[in-house]
């Protein structure tokens, strides 16, 4: 089920007053209801795999916390006759055997996500080596169609594994509480990757309805829908033509074209946030929020704490601090410390963590070279940034540039963006090649752009189109910095009148409806619906 | 429960505001050059003139001009089709105009749609074109009313902001006139007369032929409307002839089924004793009406074609007033007009 549908619209209107009309303590059960449908919708053999997903994850999370409690019982039966050196025996025991259940839902479950993702582009691998000797394909090229959202609730359901294992979340005893953290509809397609403690607290509190959370939810939904439907939508078919005609584009009109699709995808995934983020306030339930600002950030790092949050969260909880922490990956670091110096050592550690991080984030995005290299090109500038630490302080002081100074910031925000969009577009044209060709389009191409049309050349199709893409991007700027200060929808109800405030979401609704509309069908889903 | 109070306030205020604030630029669609309402206003100022009408969809808007049907046939006619009208809708305009003028003929063009489309599954445009045809706003209503099923009654306002929005931006374009110069009595040629649907050589009408299957699921609720024309005719006197307009060649020899639509129509004609042509079966129709001149579209005539068109169908008419065979231009059926086709072999 689309969420730009007039189905969509009706599911959500009648799973809300189902919602509280309910008893509450039997709301949570409307919430799994729908989120079954919603799921069944997108093909029922699609709740397979997320029903194995959630029976492996919670079958571990129970057999975990059964091999932790049998060794407590068994400790403190026994107390008296186990010395130091027997309970810790038994203790790394229990570990182990949790190890090898964690480990052996992981696999399952990343195994899963690995067929559907990635197994044709390994088997496009082994038939590329094949073919350099023996000169043909060997192995078939199939592809199997991913389940909705795998991505996405295989990486929340198997952070759940971890942290039982970790013991900072106990086990969830009920399956059908577990199966609803698994699919909760909203997110279930393109995230948040909620964190269990978080989303359960949420999911299964007890809630009233408020004229304050429906009225905040609405306004978020339509600045939501505003967004994916009426600016990521017009700035679509604009970004397509770019990237198909890359080099019929002057290197200036490109860059513009990039921008454009810094700001398509912006819109497209903070514009779904938006609105499932909003949904779920009226509900009652506040979600993970997934950005905060991002292109206001003053380095690539930052970008990624502001940038899809809770994908940066989930790596940096479970990969870069495991790796990075790790006795070996320490060991690393001592040794290089003694050879090269501090500095060196203890950035090496750190710097192995964030190669492993940003090769799989690459690798989650899409199954492609173009999509490892992009996450290799993001951490190559954290690297780089990392490392130049020291140097970049050195040359401020020596510069005297204040460090929060107005012009300085407004330079690192514009830098940062200037960077980040050229990373974005790397792996968005397509094959590597594509992508480095318009690298290149953009940096050599020097013509100066005679008319306006040649600069911006979605201006001469549609002006209606361009112009609302124009003053989305600067509404979107300006909701931007507002936000900075207190939110947007706190700002309205303090400054703008009850009646001027409807006047203004009823432009919105009809600018949706006249602009947004039209361009769904032509161009399709949201982005990060693919990932 | 004050909450709930409050949240059916805002929702009221928002659809209020919404109502006042679409009202002006649809006002200016109403009282604009839009075919439908200065059309409703124009044949006010006809009624008691007109003794002649043309119903249908698009191929009949395109194809008939009311002009030369005056010139050669010494009536006054008006041509009252227009995209994707119902079979209801076509009722509804000839009760319309025939309380009002001393109608003599009607002339129903007669197509596949027109008797599959089924209100209760999808929703027409049509319809909406329709009740804005009949030129006041209780007549609008009492039809929608009857027409469209409430659960499409928010595709419906929605059509309307689309159609109000439509309006301001014609008038920020300074496109925005209040009277289209272009239509004449009903009938509206393209704007662009440069587009073709361009030749189509034997080789390709070989390798289509009869490719497409599109079999008629027809609606009951079409068959009752178009007997409801009958007998309404029959009552008050009026001739009625149903008319089959030409479409591209290439559409005639991709589609298997189009004998299927005819046959309904021949039967239902033959059973009430009224006059049915098929202009794809005119054994004239290739050689006057080419893809490559006459189409605009692979169902549409161009301005040209419509004016090749009107002449034929002059003839047959004139044939038709004189007591003539009028059918001897005409194949039997499909089958017989394919059989002398050179793609069909």
């Amino acid at each position: 089920m689309n969420l730009i549908s007039s189905e969509f619209l009706c599911f959500i209107v009648l799973l809300l007053i189902s919602y509280f009309l309910v008893p509450r303590r039997f709301q949570w059960w409307v919430l799994l209801a729908g989120s079954l449908i919603f799921y069944t919708w997108s093909g029922p053999r699609n709740l397979v795999f997320i029903g194995l997903t959630a029976l492996t994850s919670w079958a571990a999370g129970l057999l975990m916390d059964r091999i932790q409690n049998d060794h407590k019982q068994y400790v403190a039966a026994h107390k008296q006759e186990l010395d130091r050196d027997a309970k810790k025996e038994l203790r790394r025991k229990a570990l182990l055997k949790r190890r090898a259940v964690m480990a052996a839902a992981l696999v399952f479950n990343f195994g899963m996500l690995c067929v559907f993702k990635y197994l044709h582009f390994l088997i496009a691998q082994i038939n590329g080596i094949l073919a350099m000797f023996h000169g043909g394909a060997i192995v078939d090229t199939w592809q199997l169609i991913a389940p909705m959202g795998i991505s996405f609730y295989t990486f929340q359901t198997m952070g759940y594994v971890i942290d039982v294992y970790w013991q900072k979340v106990p086990a969830e005893k009920s399956f059908p509480r577990m199966l609803l953290f698994t699919s909760f509809f909203p997110q279930v397609t393109q995230g948040p990757i909620s964190d269990f403690t978080e989303l359960t607290g949420e999911l299964f509190a007890e809630h009233t309805y408020t004229y304050r959370n429906f009225s905040w939810g609405a306004m978020r939904m339509m600045w939501g829908f505003f967004k994916k439907m009426v600016l990521a939508n017009s700035l679509a078919s604009y970004v397509q033509d770019l990237f198909v005609n890359y080099p019929s584009y002057t290197g200036i009109a490109a860059l513009i074209g990039a921008f454009g699709y810094s700001i398509q995808i912006y819109a497209d995934f903070s514009g779904y946030m938006d609105i499932i983020c909003g949904y779920c306030e009226i509900l009652g339930i506040r979600l993970t929020e997934n950005f905060q600002r991002p292109y206001f950030s003053k380095s690539i790092a930052e970008y990624w704490r502001r940038w899809h949050s809770s994908l940066g969260r989930w790596f940096r909880t479970y990969l870069y601090y495991p790796i990075a922490v790790a006795k070996w990956n320490r060991e690393l670091g001592s040794r290089m410390e003694k050879r090269f110096g501090k500095a060196f050592g203890r950035a090496l550690p750190a710097s192995v963590a964030l190669v492993a991080v940003w090769l799989t984030t690459g690798l989650w995005h899409g199954a492609t070279w173009a999509y490892i290299a992009w996450g290799g090109v993001n951490g190559l500038f954290i690297i780089f940034s990392l490392w130049m630490e020291p140097v970049y302080a050195n040359w401020k002081e020596k510069l005297h540039i204040p460090e929060e100074s107005f012009w300085w910031r407004a330079f690192q925000v514009c830098r940062t963006f200037l960077l980040v969009t050229l990373i974005k577009v790397l792996p968005e044209v397509g094959t590597l090649k594509q992508g480095l060709g318009l690298w290149k389009q953009i940096f050599t191409n020097h013509t100066v752009p005679r008319y306006f049309a040649m600069l911006v050349p979605m201006a001469h199709k549609s002006y209606v189109q361009f112009l609302f893409i124009c003053l989305g991007t600067v509404l979107l700027f300006a909701v931007s910095l507002i936000q900075r200060r207190q939110p947007v929808r706190q700002w309205l109800c303090d400054r703008v009148p009850y009646l001027v405030r409807i006047l203004i979401f009823v432009l919105m609704f009809i600018v949706i409806l006249y602009i947004g509309v039209p361009l769904v069908e032509s161009t399709g889903g949201f982005m990060y619906a693919e990932f | 429960m004050q909450s709930f109070k409050q949240t059916l306030k805002t929702i009221g205020c928002f659809f209020l505001i919404l109502i006042l604030v679409m009202a002006i630029p649809l006002g200016g669609y109403i009282c604009s050059e839009t075919y439908l309402h200065q059309d409703a206003r124009e044949r006010e100022e006809l009624a008691g003139t007109l003794d002649t009408f043309v119903l249908g969809a698009s191929h009949a808007m395109r194809a008939v001009i009311p002009e030369v049907l005056d010139e050669e046939m010494g009536v006054n006619s008006y041509n009252l089709a227009f995209n994707l009208m119902t079979m209801q809708g076509r009722l509804e305009l000839i009760k319309l105009e025939a309380s009002r003028n001393p109608v003599k003929t009607i002339i129903v063009e007669c197509s596949m749609d027109a008797l599959t489309y089924n209100p209760n599954t999808e929703v027409l445009k049509g319809d909406q074109y329709t009740a804005d045809r009949l030129g006041s706003f209780p007549k609008a209503i009492s039809y929608l009313s009857r027409s469209i099923r409430f659960w499409h009654y928010p595709w419906l306002l929605y059509r309307y902001i689309l159609m109000g929005c439509g309006t301001v931006e014609q008038f920020f374009k300074g496109e925005f006139r209040m009277r289209n110069v272009n239509q004449k009595k009903g009938y509206v040629p393209y704007y662009d007369e440069s587009v073709r649907l361009g030749n189509t050589s034997l080789k390709k009408l070989k390798k289509v032929y009869q490719t497409v299957s599109r079999r008629p699921n027809v609606w009951e609720g079409n068959l009752k409307y178009l007997q409801e024309i009958f007998d309404f005719c029959r009552e008050h006197e009026i001739d009625l002839i149903l008319v089959t307009l030409p479409i591209s060649e290439r559409y005639v020899a991709t589609y298997d089924n189009l004998n299927d639509t005819y046959l309904y129509y021949r039967k239902a004609a033959a059973e009430n004793g009224v006059p049915f042509f098929d202009f794809n079966l005119h054994r004239q129709k290739t050689e006057l009406l080419s893809d490559e001149t006459a189409f605009r579209d692979r169902s549409h005539l161009s301005n040209e074609g419509a004016k090749v068109f009107i002449k034929m169908f002059v003839k047959t008419l004139n044939k038709l007033k004189n007591g003539e065979d009028a059918l001897e231009d005409f194949y039997e059926d499909y089958p017989a007009m394919y059989a002398e086709q050179p793609y069909a072999h």
